[in-house]
């Protein structure tokens, strides 16, 4: 289980004082999660890094209007979030063929061959699995489950009602097990 | 209680999953799980596929990442001018350098080269008092060359009549006129006595020669020669007797400020002439009468044993016959006429046996 969103109270009030060290903190914590949400919703990670910079250079110029009682990681989710979707929309996105190691993962040292080649298939497949769930559920999913954020932070960062996202995380999820059929009991 | 359906009970298993289910729900999914071979091989997939989810390894950003995020955010304006004006510094400072000694430089030279901006940073002064500062500071007088002014000398000259002279001082006064600028305090407080007409010529003479000097407008020049002329022609006839006096004293005729003058008038001569006689001091006699006859003056005179010089101011329309008479009296040489010259006419005369 992964890390929720920390407190970073302290780090938005030196953000807000202009302190440029903090900006530089936000974007060292920030930086894997969002061009995580970002390489999983596009495939790509030469996009996944330009959202993500966009992301940061939103935050950097909007640090004005940001609400103090939303936490920052979640106010940066939600610019991510909104980014990639709004890139998913446009048509031009739609024929880009998806990054093939964007959900590959490193196989274990000293694995044995098959054991190596049988991850790289699974890998494949949940990657493949993830690409194919249409956008409003892959985010959710993308969220929950790979970014560890809790109903209400995802509800929050995508500005759903709670049973809304509940709902299309239950139908990713059973989406996401029809796909991977041969790698289930 | 009402029936569960396999289909409700699936519905929880997300819930499940994350562990959101309230005790009752817990309680109603377990119990359908334990009687229902079905649903719970679904619920071991579905807790399966979310776990191979959860256990894909964390994206990491690309290395590098930070640093160009951050220099691609945009900066405060102070440090994006600090930025463009310093860096890359090892450059740009030198540069920078370079340029304000070369301005500093170019100041100070343009500065140096401008008189008006140097008149302007100075204190202020009224220009008139530059102005008649420098031209009234008197020239070293050569001792012995030259013949001031004398009250009380033996008078060489006739007073001519009233009745021939119908305004004694309009020379005086045409010279003053003439003097323009050059009427200083100084300049007034040193003239003579209206009474003798004569010296009230020699100052007109000098103040013409001042003036002429000091180019004054070729109008003023043109006016300056004939009063003199007139005034001469009603001059008395010279004193022959006194040559000798005349030689051991200063000459009545002699200038105020004739420093300057004589300066001026040996500097500017327009005619260097050379005469070879058998008797200088009777040369020299007849020339001061010419002279005074053609409505000119003697400026001043030099006697070095073996010639006399004679600084001598004719007007210009006299000259000829100056000329004329000189050439009577000896061998006469001349050198640079200036013929343009409507004026009058400086002329240095050496007399030599």
């Amino acid at each position: 289980m992964r890390e929720g969103l920390a407190d970073d109270a302290a780090l938005l009030a030196r953000l807000r004082t202009g302190d440029a060290r903090a900006f530089e903190e936000l974007v060292t914590t920030y930086q894997h999660r969002l061009f995580g949400v970002a390489l999983r919703m596009l495939g790509s990670r030469a996009e996944a890094e330009e959202i993500a910079q966009e992301t940061f250079l939103r935050a950097h110029r909007a640090l004005g209007e940001f609400r103090g009682e939303a936490r920052l990681g979640t106010w940066l989710y939600a610019i991510a979030s909104r980014l990639c979707l709004n890139r998913l929309a446009a048509a031009s996105r739609r024929h880009e063929a998806p990054d093939e190691t964007a959900l590959r993962q490193q196989p274990a040292e000293g694995a044995d061959a098959a054991a190596v080649l049988e991850q790289r298939e699974l890998q494949a497949a949940l990657h493949d699995a993830v690409a194919a769930l249409p956008e409003e559920r892959r985010i959710v999913v993308v969220l929950r489950d790979l970014e560890g954020l809790a109903y209400e932070e995802i509800a929050e960062v995508l500005g759903l009602p709670l049973n809304t996202v509940r709902s299309r995380l239950h139908r990713a999820r059973l989406d996401l097990k029809a796909k991977l059929e041969r790698w289930l009991p | 209680m009402a029936a569960v359906t396999c289909q409700d009970i699936r519905e929880l298993f997300s819930a499940r999953v994350d562990d959101a289910l309230s005790a009752d729900e817990r309680a109603r999914l377990d119990a359908h799980l334990a009687t229902c071979a079905e649903c719970a091989g679904e619920w071991l997939r579905f807790e399966r596929t979310v776990g191979l989810l959860r256990a894909t390894e964390p994206a990491r950003a690309p290395a590098g990442f930070v640093d160009r995020v951050l220099a691609a955010r945009p900066r405060p304006w102070y440090q994006r001018l600090a930025r463009e004006v310093l860096v890359p510094w090892p450059v740009k400072v030198p540069l920078e350098a370079a340029a304000i000694v070369l301005v500093a430089g170019l100041a100070v030279m343009v500065f140096q080269r401008s008189p008006e901006l140097q008149q302007a940073a100075r204190p202020a002064a009224p220009p008139s008092e530059v102005t008649a500062t420098s031209r009234d500071a008197p020239a070293p007088q050569p001792g012995g060359t030259l013949l001031s002014r004398d009250p009380t000398p033996p008078a060489p000259v006739t007073v001519p009549p009233a009745a021939s002279a119908p305004a004694p001082a309009s020379p005086s006064e045409v010279g003053r006129q003439r003097e323009g600028k050059l009427s200083d305090e100084s300049q007034r407080a040193a003239e003579p006595a209206p009474a003798d007409a004569r010296k009230e010529l020699g100052a007109a003479y000098d103040r013409t020669i001042a003036a002429e000097s000091f180019r004054q407008s070729p109008e003023s020049r043109a006016k300056s020669a004939a009063p003199p002329d007139a005034a001469a022609k009603k001059d008395a006839e010279p004193d022959r007797g006194s040559a000798a006096a005349r030689q051991s004293a200063p000459a009545p005729l002699a200038l105020q400020k004739s420093g300057e003058v004589q300066r001026l008038t040996a500097a500017t001569a327009d005619v260097q002439a050379r005469l070879v006689v058998a008797d200088r001091v009777a040369a020299e006699r007849t020339v001061r009468d010419l002279v005074a006859r053609a409505g000119g003056q003697l400026v001043s005179r030099t006697d070095d044993g073996t010639a006399t010089v004679l600084a001598l101011a004719v007007p210009g329309d006299r000259w000829d016959d100056v000329k004329r008479d000189l050439e009577n009296l000896g061998a006469l040489r001349l050198e640079g006429r200036r013929e343009e010259r409507t004026g009058l006419v400086r002329i240095t005369l050496r007399l030599e046996r």
